[in-house]
Formats: C-alpha cells, structure tokens, sequence
C-alpha cells in the first residue's frame, strides 16, 4: 500500500524563491496538500503576505525566513531553521544574459553563488537527516539551457548544467535510501525572471509555459523521474542537445539566440 | 476489512483506507453511522455541509448519503485506518426498549464533527480490541457496548435522552435541490456523484437540473467555475495554483485547457487583458 504525499515527506516542506514564478505556485500547490511551510526569499514584506495567504487559504503553518542565497550569512540563516524538513524545493535562481565580453564578473560570480553554492549546501545540509529518517524529497530548479548548449547565456547555461547533473546524480545515490530526487528543467515560462531579461522571445521557436502547470508537472514528477521537462517541444530539445553535436548546437544556438538579444548587450 | 455483526447486521467495522480521491457512504435503508480514523485527513460532504474528519474528530451521520474525502488528495493512495460503528433502529428498539416513533426530537444537521476525547478514545480502542479478537465479542458483550455508545453520544450531543438522540438520527433533513447544488458548485463533483447527494437517479438528476437551471448540469457548473476563476484572476495576490485550488478543478493542465475554451485566453492572458 503506497502512502500519502504528506506521509512521505513528513511535515514541513522548505522552498527557495518562495514569493515568485515556479517557487510561488509550488508553494501553494505543497500546502494543498497539507504541508507546513518555510519560505524563504530575499524580500521580508512579500515573505510575510505570501505567508499570510497560504495560511489562511489552506491551513497550514508557515515560517519566513529572509535571506539572500548568493550570500554565506543567508545560506547559514537557512541551514539554522529548526524545523524537520522533509521536502526540498530550491526554486531560487537568477539568469544572467548577453555577450560574455561585456557582462560584470561580480554579477557572474553571484549567480554561480546563488544557482550552484547555495543549491549544493542547502542540499549537503538536510540530506543527512533525510537519510536518517529514510525518506525526503529534493526537487531542485535547472533549465533546458542546462541540457543545451546556449550562446550568450553561457554561464547561466553551465549553473544549470551543474544542477542538473547534480540532480540527476542524487536522484539514483538516494533513492535506495528512501529519498526522492527530482530535476525540473522547465523551457520557457512565463514568469518575473523571464519578463525582465530583455530578451525577444517572439524571434525564438518557443511558447512560454504557465509557471503553475511547469509546477503541477514537477511536484508529479517527484520520486517517479530523474528529470521533468515540461512541454513537447522542450522534451524534444532536450533529447537532441545528446544527440546534436556541441559543435553544431553552438552554431545553431548563436545564429538563434543572437537574434533576439537586445543590441546592447550583444 | 474486519466485523462485527450482531443479529445478522455489521455493527462495528475496521478496515484499511484505501487510495481514493472521493468515496461514496450511499444510504443503505435505515442506518446511522459514526466513523473514526486513526491517521490522515478527510472530508465528509453531505448535501449542503462538509465536515473534518481525522485523528481527533469522529463523525456523527445520520442515514443519508455522504462522501468521504482525502483532503490531500492529488497523489494519495491509502492512509491509516477506519472504525465505523452502525446503528439500526430496530436493534436499538429492543436494546432499550425503545419506540422511536414516541419522540419528535429533531436536530438540524445530517452530519456532525463530534471531538474524540478520552471518553471516545477508550472506546473506540476497545472496539478496536474487540474487533481484532472477535472470539471475544459474545452478544452480551456485543449489547453492552452499543448500549455504551448510545449513553455516550447522547451526552455528547446534548440530546434530551437516548430515545431522543436515536430517534433524531433517523431523521434526514433533505436540503433544497437548489441549496445543494449552489453549497457544492466548487467541490469538483461528477455528475453522478451530485445525483447521489440529491438522492436521485442521474437521469432524474439531470432533468431537474434542467428545469432548474435551463442548461445541463456540467456546462453550467463549468461557466460558474470559470466565472469565479475570472473574478479571482483580477486579485494579483492570488497565484493560478491558488485560483484552481478554490474553484475545484482537479488540475491545472485542466483548468488552462477549460478556461482558454471559454475565453479563447490562457488564465494569464486573461490576467494581463
């Protein structure tokens, strides 16, 4: 007899990007089902309203924890909260885009800080304790640029290459020990991250997704895939980028990707 | 599942709770029941009221048809189990030399949240035991305990007496058909399982809803979830998981593909328009 969603990963639920895009719609997807949650997020009055909903719409408790993960004291912040997380979710991330030549390595530097430190000790830190209790989940955030080569989004590309395989890696490491790993690489979604990065997604081959539904098929996906990608077109890109060569996904990827960038940043 | 009957009739049950989103209690002739769970979360929907149902709180229901449901339900397949306790007038007639049809007492709900204190938490572990060991539940044993429960229950619904707390419990109140369509339009209810709650056949169902609602049913729970989606997607605070969530679709990919059929828009555009 299998058990419940919330047997399986017991009470409390912690979530990186908690106020916005997939991070915020897997929060209250997580709390219909009963769990309790800890949000953590930079912004402490978002933090506070999106609490306040989710406690009064599905009952549950929630914990805010305010914390900017590209830091060690925001990382540390998170790794103190006391309660027994059961469910991992690192939502948070940040993209950075553009000629490589002209972006700010400090900016780079925050972004390997925030999309690949923070992910790995978050997941180093409660692993550990999930082994322990012999069950857990992780559903950890890449990208389908984690799985493609990607012109003018080369290090967010390799931030997300590294989550992925860290994911990936995990998912088989743990699952013998009761613990489900899962990798969402969602392609593109229409959300705040996406909004903002100046790029025209008109001149790309893509249709946005809707961030609750990329959500729903993750939160599906938890325990039973390695890796969810959401949509056809994106599951097929990522089937060729192991099949295309690297050397003609570069070209492929300049050619397109070039096109839409904004004039400035090329 | 393990029983317990007395004079040929179950009257106490155990069994596992099996993975279900929303199961139908369909009112067998004359028969009252009272449900405990030892593990999980659930719902009971009567016509017009639902109730929590779970470690702490029992469930009180008259003879009427109700549903259970998993409160987490999306990925659920089985949690804890269940101990029911079913009450029959007639046993209960000659238990205590009873005529129900001496007392008028009436209460005005089909189902009631009774809270599981020490009281009941014995009890229910003793029947748990008897259940278990059955060699053990001899008739007097059997009369004994049903006596208990009736005495218990009365107190604890401030019922005038015990002939007063059976008798009420045979009692359905049948809401309006209207009420209980309006108190259920966001339950994410078949159409099936709406007929039942009204006590009729689906084609009987559906013809009145017609008459009633001068659509059938489906269409027109669907253009009111739709309609409620659409107030609620002006709300900013509100996510799309939270507005599927209150307006009972049973998921997003559903929602997406039933809101853009309405108003040729995804929720999102329809958000931005």
């Amino acid at each position: 007899m299998g058990i419940s969603f919330k047997e399986k990963y017991g009470d409390w639920a912690l979530i990186t990007g908690a106020t916005s895009g997939i991070g915020a719609e897997m929060a209250s997807q997580i709390a219909a089902k009963g769990l309790n949650i800890v949000l953590v997020a930079r912004r402490e009055k978002e933090l506070e309203e999106h609490a306040a909903l989710l406690v009064e719409r599905y009952g549950i408790k929630t914990m805010i924890v305010s914390a900017d993960l590209a830091t060690t004291e925001g990382v540390e912040k998170v790794k103190h909260v006391k309660q027994e997380i059961g469910l991992l979710v690192l939502a948070a991330g940040v993209e950075i885009n553009g000629s490589f030549a002209k972006t700010s390595l400090a900016k780079e530097l925050q972004m390997v800080q925030l999309n690949v430190t923070s992910v790995l000790q978050l997941t180093h830190h409660f692993t550990p304790a999930m082994v322990e209790r012999k069950r857990g989940g992780i559903l950890m955030v890449s990208s389908l640029s984690g799985h493609m080569v990607s012109p003018y989004f080369s290090n967010y590309a390799g931030t997300k290459a590294y989550v992925l395989q860290l994911g990936a890696s995990l998912h088989g490491e743990l699952k013998p020990k009761g613990i489900d790993v899962t990798v969402l690489s969602p392609g593109l979604t229409s959300t705040p991250m996406t909004a903002d990065n100046g790029i025209d997604w008109s001149k790309l081959p893509m249709v946005a997704k809707d961030p609750a539904e990329v959500a729903e098929m993750a939160i599906n996906g938890l325990g039973k895939k390695a890796v969810v990608v959401p949509g056809k077109r994106n599951r097929m890109a990522a089937i060729l980028s192991g099949i295309i060569s690297h050397q003609k996904q570069a070209t492929m990827g300049e050619s397109m990707i070039g096109k839409a960038m904004p004039k400035n940043k090329m | 599942m393990k029983t317990i009957k007395y004079n040929g009739r179950v009257v106490f049950q155990k069994q596992d709770i099996p993975s279900f989103k929303r199961m139908p209690r369909v009112f067998v002739d004359s028969e009252a029941c009272f449900a405990f769970v030892t593990n999980g979360d659930f719902n009971v929907r009567e016509q017009t009221e639902s109730v929590s149902l779970n470690k702490n709180c029992g469930v009180l229901a008259k003879c009427t048809n109700y549903f259970y449901e998993n409160t987490s339900y999306h990925n659920d397949d089985g949690v804890g189990e269940a101990i029911g306790i079913l009450l029959y007038p007639e046993i209960f007639q000659s238990l205590f030399n009873f005529d129900i049809s001496q007392s008028n007492y009436r209460v005005d709900y089909n189902i009631m949240q009774v809270e599981v204190d020490r009281l009941l938490e014995n009890y229910r572990d003793s029947i748990s035991i008897l259940l278990d060991s059955p060699e053990l539940a001899d008739d007097l044993l059997i009369e004994s305990k049903l006596r208990e429960f009736v005495i218990l229950m009365a107190k604890r619904t401030n019922a005038p007496s015990e002939l007063d707390f059976l008798a009420s419990m045979f009692k359905p109140n049948f809401a309006k058909f209207e009420d209980i369509i309006q108190s259920n339009l966001y339950a994410d209810l078949s159409v099936n399982e709406l007929a039942a709650l009204c006590h009729m056949s689906v084609s009987t169902f559906k013809r009145k809803f017609k008459e009633v609602y001068s659509e059938p049913p489906m269409k027109y729970i669907t253009k009111l979830k739709i309609n409620k989606a659409k107030v609620l997607l002006k709300d900013n605070n509100l996510r799309i998981s939270d507005i599927v969530f209150e307006t009972g679709f049973e998921s997003i990919s559903t929602f997406n593909r039933t809101f853009k059929g309405q108003t040729g828009l995804s929720p999102s555009e329809f958000r931005l328009a």
